[in-house]
């Protein structure tokens, strides 16, 4: 197990050059740069421009710009930010945790939603509840993110519900009390998680049905049916297990989903997270700032995968990586 | 802190009972004046008039506008956004010598930073040094660097400055009203350490950054909100002789979106909010019962224009120099000028509210707008009649075609991902294809746009919006036949034709006179001439609207300042 650990984490290494190297040159190859918007303001002289090109290392060719960063960023320095002169780790610092927090809610939403559903729908598959289920599903998944959250909002104002409309606490956050502040952070919470939960809740419950119902047909089920089992052990202790399977391997790619978060619903309920940010920096060729994003992102899908293929031998005892 | 408030305003009721119980009656205006002062201090003022976090809060190296300007930051001269006329700021008062040359600025005495240091001279000088640094690349250099050559700043003493000119400046006080001064005991060390340009960034703790204006920077939240306090010791006095400013918080949210922004003011979350043009009716029908009232501030200081490449450096010309020949020919311009349908412009993008435009000026530049120059309404006939004139006809397929038989066709670009952009070349294509000519109207990325305009030159017709300026010296290097956003024909040599050499003067006849009635002439001509030649097709301006609760007091809108513009004289109703 130990050294199969080893070989994948020192897999890592070349696959993370390959794909910082793309990124780089994939933001190099659209038009313009960071200093492109500030041509067309009539207060800002060409001279300003050019002295912020060599201020920025604009000027020189991208191949020695992204030869710099790498190594900068094997001193652990990832360069500042051009929109927020600042660090690119105090840009991302405090979003970071935000966005943890959105995408675990929401994590907890779709899979505490869908796993159940998922498993009764295979159960009764074709029943009346089963159909129900499924229409609602499905509407979560087509409804887009944006509208979804704005449609939210618009009700929580046409009824006057006790929720605020955006943001991440409130003005009188401050002087809240511990279990206030929770409560308060709770509140906000609400309106993105369900966005961003409920978009998920389809394709995970379609998934575990659909496993579900190819292990019920197995013949260790009807065995242990035949034993006289109680059904609900039947279902959660035979067969659940068995098809929890290919979800494990999901469950690795959702990890490295967590931190890129969810612009669009981050900016219509102005939760201040790394998506926004991250959409931001992106339409300003912010490029340091994008890079340590993506970086990120990607050091979190490879350790993800790790993840889910250790979770899969916990789960499946016959997959040994040995 | 509610508490210690009731138990401030029982103390004063007390005193004002007992006053009148002495006085035997009589005295009762006296009680009333002293509670309605009262009153009208404290209360937090909330908005979420932000989309996204500031950049910096940096007001030299930051390229953008900083949000913390005015509010936490001041200047010697401020501009008073309803009369558009310089006021003193920092500076009490000012005298300039007979030639032009030498300002005299005297400084407010007993003016406070934030964290108690008192301000003078010193600060003024130590902010110009800052800037004039060649290390420090920053904006506000451009405005103070007159004919290629510095001010000369001396500290005459702790609170009179004079500023030497090389030559006569006529924008100086308007300048510097953007021209922040910086606290020296706070950034000095900083900046002899080489990291000025890092200072004052998001990562920067609030309390480092203090100012001389009516409020204290206390809170930043990422992505969340930007916290003010009252600053006790503002130097500012009511008529009365009270102490400005009453409110004594200002929270101001980042709201994200446009939506989210009107979503909370409805929820009753906010004090005020800029309205699109487009929700004006169903807001006005909310009007009584969310308690708020709807502002038309007039037209904003935005101008939508149009612009055709008469640029002979055009790498396109080789190929095709037919498209610069209709583009330079006067008479096709104005006609495509008449064929700009601004009445549906106006009624189909902004709702309704706005009105056309005509002038090279902002429409509500009260100051220089001249109203008597040649106006292009919406005729078809008359385009086609300046068609004819400039040697151009038809074919058998109505299509226009040039001299030498050829279809009039180009491409028309604006910005992508604007929707008030996109819809507005498709109304202005829409007229253009109505006198025959073959129009392809393409939204395109900015970048690559901006890029078209300033260093590839191979556009043919653009649709953009810009800012406009109180002071028409700042739109100089649109104006100037040298000028790098001279869109339509930038960095000439030799001004290509007569009127451009014309503008040329004027703008600098304009920029180093100081007689106000003067330059406004030379203004005026300018304005004539832009009109006369359409280098650049104004299309129609929108009103801007606000939305403020009725519990706000003291609104004065207007396009300029927005509602915030008189923040420290605004106080909430209990």
């Amino acid at each position: 197990m130990l050294t199969y650990l080893a070989k994948r984490l020192l897999q890592v290494i070349p696959l993370l050059l390959i794909i910082s190297m793309v990124s780089f040159f994939i933001m190099q190859l659209t038009p313009g740069d960071y200093l492109e918007t500030l041509k067309m303001n009539p207060d800002i002289s060409e001279e300003l421009i050019n002295d912020l090109k060599i201020k920025y290392g604009l000027d020189k060719n991208p191949v020695e710009q992204y030869f710099r960063w790498l190594w900068r960023v094997l001193h652990l320095d990832f360069g500042r930010s051009f929109k927020w002169n600042a660090p690119v780790t105090d840009v991302i610092g405090s979003r970071l945790l935000n966005t943890l927090i959105l995408s675990l809610a929401a994590m907890i939403i779709s899979w505490g939603i869908a796993i159940p559903i998922g498993i009764h729908s295979a159960v009764k598959k074709y029943s009346w509840s089963d159909n129900i289920l499924g229409i609602f599903a499905f509407i979560g998944l087509s409804i887009p993110n944006f509208f979804f959250a704005l449609l939210l909002l618009f009700l929580i104002v046409k009824f006057n519900l006790n929720l605020p409309i955006g943001g991440m606490t409130s003005v009188d956050y401050e002087w809240l009390s511990p279990w206030a502040k929770i409560i308060d952070i709770l509140k906000h919470l609400l309106v993105p998680a369900i966005v961003l939960g409920t978009a998920s809740v389809a394709g995970l419950m379609r998934q575990m049905r659909g496993q579900m119902i190819d292990v019920m047909r197995e013949d260790y089920i009807r065995t242990a049916r035949a034993k006289g089992l109680k059904e609900k052990k039947v279902i959660y202790k035979h067969a659940f297990r068995n098809a929890i399977n290919p979800l494990i391997t999901i469950f690795g790619f959702q990890l490295s989903g967590l931190l890129s978060g969810a612009a669009l619903t981050e900016i219509v309920t102005a939760w201040p997270g790394m998506g926004r940010m991250m959409l931001e920096a992106v339409r300003a060729k912010d490029i340091y700032l994008v890079m340590a994003g993506l970086m990120m992102g990607s050091i979190l899908l490879v350790i993800g995968n790790l993840v889910a293929d250790i979770l899969l031998s916990v789960v499946d005892p016959r997959i040994r990586y040995d | 802190m509610n508490k210690m408030r009731n138990l401030k305003l029982m103390v004063v009721l007390l005193l004002a009972t007992s006053l009148i119980l002495t006085a035997c009656g009589g005295k009762e205006s006296a009680k009333s004046e002293q509670s309605s002062r009262d009153d009208k201090y404290g209360g937090t003022l909330i908005t979420a008039d932000l989309l996204s976090d500031p950049g910096s809060f940096n007001p030299i190296t930051s390229s953008e506008h900083s949000e913390i300007v005015g509010i936490v930051l001041e200047s010697l001269t401020d501009r008073n956004a309803e009369t558009l006329e310089i006021e003193p700021e920092l500076a009490k008062s000012w005298e300039v010598s007979e030639d032009g040359l030498k300002w005299t600025f005297h400084l407010r005495e007993n003016v406070k930073w934030h964290d108690g240091e008192p301000f003078s001279a010193d600060d003024v000088i130590f902010t110009y040094q800052v800037v004039y640094d060649e290390n420090i690349p920053n904006s506000s250099k451009d405005g103070m660097i007159i004919g290629g050559e510095k001010i000369e700043v001396l500290k005459v003493d702790d609170y009179t400055v004079k500023l030497i000119l090389p030559q006569p400046y006529a924008p100086l006080l308007s300048q510097l009203n953007g021209f922040v001064i910086l606290p020296k005991h706070k950034l000095y060390q900083t900046w002899q350490a080489g990291k000025f340009n890092q200072s004052w960034g998001i990562d920067t703790k609030v309390s480092e950054i203090v100012g001389t204006g009516p409020y204290k920077f206390v809170d930043y939240k990422t992505g969340e909100r930007l916290v003010f306090e009252r600053n006790p010791y503002y130097w500012k006095k009511d008529q009365e002789g009270n102490q400005l400013p009453y409110i004594d918080r200002i929270v101001r949210q980042i709201a994200g979106s446009r939506e989210t922004q009107v979503l909370k003011f409805e929820k009753g979350e906010t004090h005020l909010v800029g309205i699109k043009n487009s929700d004006y009716n169903r807001m006005k029908a909310m009007e009584e019962q969310k308690n708020f009232t709807l502002y038309d501030a007039g037209p904003t200081w935005f101008k939508s224009l149009i612009s055709f490449n008469q640029n002979p450096n055009n790498p396109n010309v080789k190929e095709q120099p037919w498209k610069y020949e209709w583009f330079t020919n006067i008479h096709f311009r104005r006609a495509a000028a008449y064929a700009v349908d601004r009445e549906t412009i106006i009624n189909q993008v902004y709702a309704g509210f706005g009105q056309p435009d005509f002038n090279a000026v902002s429409a509500p530049n009260k100051r220089f707008l001249n109203p008597d120059i040649r106006k292009y309404p919406y005729s078809l006939d008359q385009a086609r009649a300046e068609l004819k004139k400039g040697g151009f006809s038809w074919n058998d397929q109505g299509q226009l075609i040039d001299r030498d038989g050829r279809v009039v066709e180009f491409t028309f670009v604006t910005n992508a991902g604007n929707e008030l952009s996109e819809a507005n070349l498709n109304i202005i294509a829409n007229g253009w294809k109505e006198l025959g000519m073959v129009v392809h109207a393409i939204p395109i990325d900015f970048s690559k746009l901006v890029r078209q305009l300033t260093s590839e030159y191979t556009w043919d017709a653009f649709f953009l919006y810009l800012t406009g300026s109180p002071e028409p010296n700042s739109g100089s290097n649109v104006w100037k036949s040298s000028g790098n956003l001279h869109m339509w024909n930038p960095k000439q040599q030799e001004p290509a034709t007569q009127w451009e050499a014309r503008i040329d003067e004027l703008f600098l006849k304009g920029a180093t006179t100081s007689d106000y009635e003067e330059r406004k002439k030379y203004y005026d001509q300018w304005q004539e001439i832009v009109a006369d030649q359409v280098p650049v097709i104004y299309t129609a301006v929108a009103d801007s609207i606000y939305g403020v609760r009725n519990t706000l007091k003291n609104v004065r809108p207007n396009a300029l300042g927005g509602v915030l513009w008189n923040l420290e004289e605004l106080y909430l109703e209990k």
